[in-house]
């Protein structure tokens, strides 16, 4: 293999590669604005520029293509003088208004300005500023602070593919706007915060919520649709922040779409079971987790035949545990948008996929029938699991002869169930799910479950007993 | 030295810019038809043995540049003439244009068929409004003799010729900003590499940019030859060329005068001395982008090699002469403003830089400035020269700088006196 | 939607076989647009990617980058003063305050009745015949107080 020499440590290439990324692999990150991985080189922030001996002129690692032999370096005089020279202009006009601005702590600039930047400031003239429009219900656009790296204006095109960010006028004057001014119509618009390396957009949900230096995260995966992009969780004291895409180049490479971004409110709704509740009379009782298993049991019991309908956003080690428990059963899956997976398909030119659930497949793989073929009327108790994401049919309940919930359920779809044991979320449990592809992938839990919650394998093996006399 | 009118012969005629004039008066298209004859290798030969340089600013050898075109591609090849003549001092290209336009279509017709092009797109600033008739009027009349069109004197090459119009951006003048702009772009300068436009250029095919003198000049060097060609002006750097002269002379204009002829010839002789019986101050040799040479650093010859040695350069040759009653800050304040307006904005250096250079000039102009500022000013310079896309940071830098470091006394004066020595005043 | 005229349509069709797509005929487009309706509204944008089939942001972003294209409407007489070295050198400014003096306007601005604007545009290659006025499409060089006000005077 070839291979370049960045500041003494020698690192092999591919062909075509850039020293930018060969030198990221050395662990020499070198400063950058408006390079990322996903989207076109412009070479426009000039911040990652390099000196190549040999060569007169320094290059920005960004477009430059290795070639064997070569020797990078990246820390002489001259470079560490231009770098801090750029990002002494890009400071220039850039408010500096950190304490307000929800960027930082993960900010770009204020990560170059320590590590490469000059002590002080010595521009003294008023700063460039802009009156902002909104965007729409996604982004917060704040123009002050934009360093003009258009990665926003490439990613619109190149990710979410509607040429909707401009940049208008030139030079100086240069603002980047979205389109007469309309709000952004693309379904990736959550994205743009995410490529824009400093406070200029950020979305509207994330928003003088937390500090970012308080969160935690943790891998995850999206239950949003079959697609199963990972994702990052970010939440602090229990509670979840905000959902960020996770580079996978195999899933969904940087990308994520706002349906699955802003995707987990639902987790911290009031309107949550976050007890057992009994529902067998007609007033609504909450009761502690030995009361509730025996309530669960004496309903098993009678049962002759018990039904079960998952929805989908089950993992693979809920679906062992259930049918461990259910020995006897009938299994039935639940997807929002098809019956089965081999109706999946691509809804978009990205990401999203018409099988809003993240485990079909793998429900599928485990003999689960479609739901198509599901009709409560045929079991002496129904059991309905589902982990709040894929909200099972309204009212079908109301179809069973008696009835359990397992799972994430709110309190205004109770109709028709006998009684709710409340199981955890995708974000509070770990497991498994399996993806459009055939892909299994693995996630780890981020939070604790809310109020008396607790995964579904607890709650199955505490009724273990009850059920195994069941049939 | 030898010299002998090659372009401005005519100038000023009634007539000149016709067909027939040309055809009457200057071997018109006669050139055309000896490279027809002499086929492109031949052609090529003789232009790269002629050492003719670019005339746009860069002087890179025009030979070379057009033997860089790949002979195996199988895409579309483009010729563009530059005519975006906006460097300040600059107007020679706008005279070729209004005189002997059909000078530089002969020229770019023998260009595109030795490259293989079968489109030229002639780039013209969109201020030039009365140049872009006479070029389409030139066209139209080429068209109707046969000398473009499906059957190029006879030959069945097939070329054909448009005036592309720019609209009020100097940056165009950059040669991939000026692509960009013919696809229909923001002018915004591509990334190099790769540093020539020969293997993707306009619409990501090979693509020769020229400048109006340098095609102007290949049919007197094809009629005459390479030898004849490179009797004029000093090794490496030869042939006839337009001077254009403004500023403080008594006679400013346009003259033709082989290259290295002394800045200080031109000056006195040429153009009767500085005007108001004043004396020379500063110059800037090549437009408004070259670093300005003191009164003594004039005493030298005008050509790419002897200018670069003195740090400064030849680019469009576009003199503009300064006189003592001038304050060089104001200069340097009219330069930094032009800058400022004409940055594309792309690169953070060139698009924060001009600003801010902007702001110091003005703020010294008015008499708050303080001693530091001519470093910072300096150092600012220092931080954009190199480090942008295109030449548009040098192009700031290098006459700012060479200001602030050539006149320095002037500029500290003002901080001093806090006010400006010279009323601000041209005159 | 409007309608262009017979001239914007004339030419685009003259200069159609000479771009291999529509994109490339953006700046000609901006050219005779302008020229028949004075300046570019952000509707004539639309009319311009609508006639080009390519989408309104390809034609906003062109437009606004380029100092020639008028965003807002500009008076019956366009000055347009270089300001550049050249010309400053040869004078310009007191051109330019003498202009400002007469119509009773600062740069960048319109009389009331439309008739005059005055602008400061940038080096326009008359360096040797400084200093220069574009008056709409045309050149006066060499310009002085005195031709000033002769222009003026005629135009009134």
């Amino acid at each position: 293999m070839p291979n370049i020499v960045v500041d003494g440590v020698q690192v092999e290439f591919k062909p075509g590669e850039k020293i930018i990324d060969v030198a990221a692999r050395a662990k020499n990150v070198i400063p950058r604005y408006c390079y990322h991985e996903g989207l076109s080189i412009v070479a426009q922030c000039r911040m990652c520029l390099v000196e190549i001996e040999g060569q007169k002129k320094l290059v920005t690692a960004c477009s430059t293509p290795c070639t064997d032999g070569m020797k990078v370096n990246t820390t002489t005089d001259r470079v560490k003088k231009s770098v801090a020279g750029v990002q002494e202009f890009l400071l220039a006009n850039h408010p500096l208004d950190c304490p307000i601005c929800d960027q930082a702590g993960e900010c770009s600039l204020q990560e170059n300005s320590y590590k490469h930047g000059n002590e002080d400031t010595r521009f003294d003239f008023f700063r460039r500023t802009y009156i902002d429009v909104d965007m729409g219900p996604s982004i917060k656009k704040n123009m002050n602070r934009c360093i003009h790296c258009t990665r926003c204006i490439r990613y619109c095109d190149e990710v979410g593919q509607i040429h909707e960010m401009i940049a208008e006028q030139r030079g100086n004057n240069t603002a980047i706007v979205t389109i007469d001014d309309k709000p952004l119509q693309t379904a990736y618009a959550g994205g743009l915060a995410d490529v824009c390396p400093v406070g200029s957009l950020t979305t509207k949900d994330f928003r003088f919520k937390k500090r970012v230096w308080y969160l935690k995260t943790a891998a995850s995966i999206c239950d949003g649709c079959s697609q199963g992009c990972n994702i990052t969780v970010s939440h602090d004291a229990g509670l979840i922040y905000r959902l960020e895409p996770r580079e996978n180049q195999e899933v969904n490479k940087w990308w994520m779409c706002d349906e699955g971004r802003y995707g987990f409110h639902h987790v911290h709704s009031p309107s949550r079971v976050m007890s057992p509740t009994d529902l067998r009379t007609s007033e609504m009782k909450s009761l502690n987790w030995s009361e509730a298993s025996n309530a669960a049991r004496e309903l098993l019991k009678s049962a002759r035949s018990i039904g079960l309908l998952v929805a989908a956003d089950a993992t693979l080690e809920e679906v062992v545990a259930l049918k461990k428990s259910f020995p006897q059963a009938e299994f039935f899956s639940f997807s929002i948008g098809v019956d089965k997976s081999e109706d999946d398909k691509a809804t978009d030119h990205l990401l999203r996929r018409k099988d809003k659930s993240p485990n079909l497949r793998g429900l599928e793989e485990a003999g689960f029938k479609p739901f198509s073929s599901f009709d409560p009327k045929n079991f002496d108790l129904c059991v309905f699991v589902s982990a709040g994401k894929v909200r099972l049919p309204y009212g079908i309940a109301k179809l069973a002869k008696k009835s359990i919930g397992m799972g994430l359920f709110f309190k205004e779809e109770l109709t028709g169930l006998n009684l709710v044991l409340p199981a955890c979320s995708t974000y509070e449990k770990a497991g498994t799910f399996v993806n459009q592809q055939g892909k299994k992938q693995c996630f780890a839990a981020a939070v604790q479950p809310v109020g008396m919650s607790r995964p579904l394998e607890n709650i199955l093996s505490a009724l273990s007993d009850g059920a195994r006399k069941v049939g | 030295m030898h010299q002998e009118i090659v372009f401005s012969k005519y100038y000023g005629q009634s007539g000149v810019e016709g067909l027939d004039y040309y055809k009457k008066n200057d071997a018109g298209y006669l050139a055309l038809t000896k490279s027809i004859d002499m086929g492109n290798e031949k052609v090529l030969a003789e232009v790269k043995d002629s050492g003719l340089r670019g005339r746009g600013g860069a002087g890179f050898p025009c030979g070379t540049k057009w033997g860089f075109i790949p002979k195996n591609s199988e895409k579309a090849k483009y010729l563009v003439i530059n005519a975006d003549e906006s460097e300040p001092g600059t107007f020679k290209d706008r005279a070729i244009m209004t005189y002997t336009p059909h000078m530089m279509i002969e020229g770019a017709i023998i260009a595109a068929r030795t490259i293989d092009a079968h489109m030229i797109y002639v780039y013209i600033r969109g201020e030039y409004v009365k140049e872009a008739e006479i070029l389409e009027q030139a066209i139209a009349e080429a068209y109707k003799a046969g000398y473009l069109g499906n059957n190029v004197a006879g030959t069945g090459y097939k070329l054909d010729m448009t005036v592309h119009r720019g609209a009020g951006a100097y940056i165009c003048g950059e040669e991939t900003a000026l692509l960009n702009s013919i696809e229909g772009k923001r002018g915004e300068p591509r990334i190099k590499p790769p540093f020539f436009p020969a293997a993707i250029g306009l619409y990501g095919c090979p693509t020769v940019v020229n400048n109006v003198e340098t095609l102007a000049a290949i049919p007197s060097i094809i009629n005459r030859g390479a030898a004849w060609f490179k009797e004029f002006g000093p090794e490496k750097n030869y042939g006839m060329k337009l001077f254009c002269i403004s500023g403080h002379v008594n006679r400013p204009g346009l003259y033709e005068r082989p290259m290295g002829y002394p800045l200080m010839k031109l000056i006195n002789e040429d153009c009767g001395g500085i005007w108001r019986g004043r004396k020379l101050k500063a110059a800037f040799p090549g437009g408004s982008s070259s670093p300005v040479l003191t009164a003594e650093e004039c005493n030298i010859n005008l050509d790419f090699d002897s200018l670069a040695k003195a740090g400064s350069m030849l680019g469009s040759a576009g003199i503009m002469v300064i006189d003592d009653a001038t304050c060089m800050l104001r200069v340097a304040i009219r330069t930094a403003h032009f800058y400022q307006v004409e940055s594309c904005g792309q690169c953070t250096p060139c698009r924060e830089g001009s600003m801010w250079l902007k702001d110091l000039h003005l703020r010294l102009e008015r008499g708050d400035g303080q001693l530091g500022d001519l470093a910072l000013i300096e150092d600012i310079c220092n931080n954009m020269d190199g480090t942008t896309i295109c030449a548009f940071g040098e192009a700031t830098a290098w006459p700012l700088r060479s200001m602030v470091k050539k006149f320095r006394a002037e500029y500290e004066r003002h901080v001093t006196e806090k006010r400006c020595p010279f009323g601000s005043r041209a005159h | 939607m409007a309608s262009f005229g017979k001239e914007f349509t004339t030419e685009m069709e003259r200069i159609e076989r000479f771009y291999p797509n529509k994109q490339a005929m953006l700046l000609p487009a901006l050219h005779a647009a302008q020229a028949e309706r004075g300046w570019i509204s952000d509707s004539t944008m639309q009319d311009i990617a609508d006639y080009l089939s390519i989408p309104k942001t390809r034609v906003k972003e062109v437009a606004t980058f380029y100092h020639m294209f008028h965003l807002k409407p500009v008076g019956k007489y366009n000055l347009q003063f270089c300001n550049n070295i050249a010309c400053w050198l040869r004078g310009s400014e007191e051109l330019i305050h003498h202009a400002e003096k007469k119509c009773g306007i600062q740069m960048g601005e319109t009389t009331p009745d439309g008739n005059f604007t005055i602008s400061e545009v940038e080096c326009l290659g008359s360096c040797g015949t400084a200093p220069v006025c574009q008056i709409n499409d045309d050149y006066h060089e060499n310009f002085d107080v005195q031709a000033l006000d002769k222009v003026l005077g005629e135009m009134k």
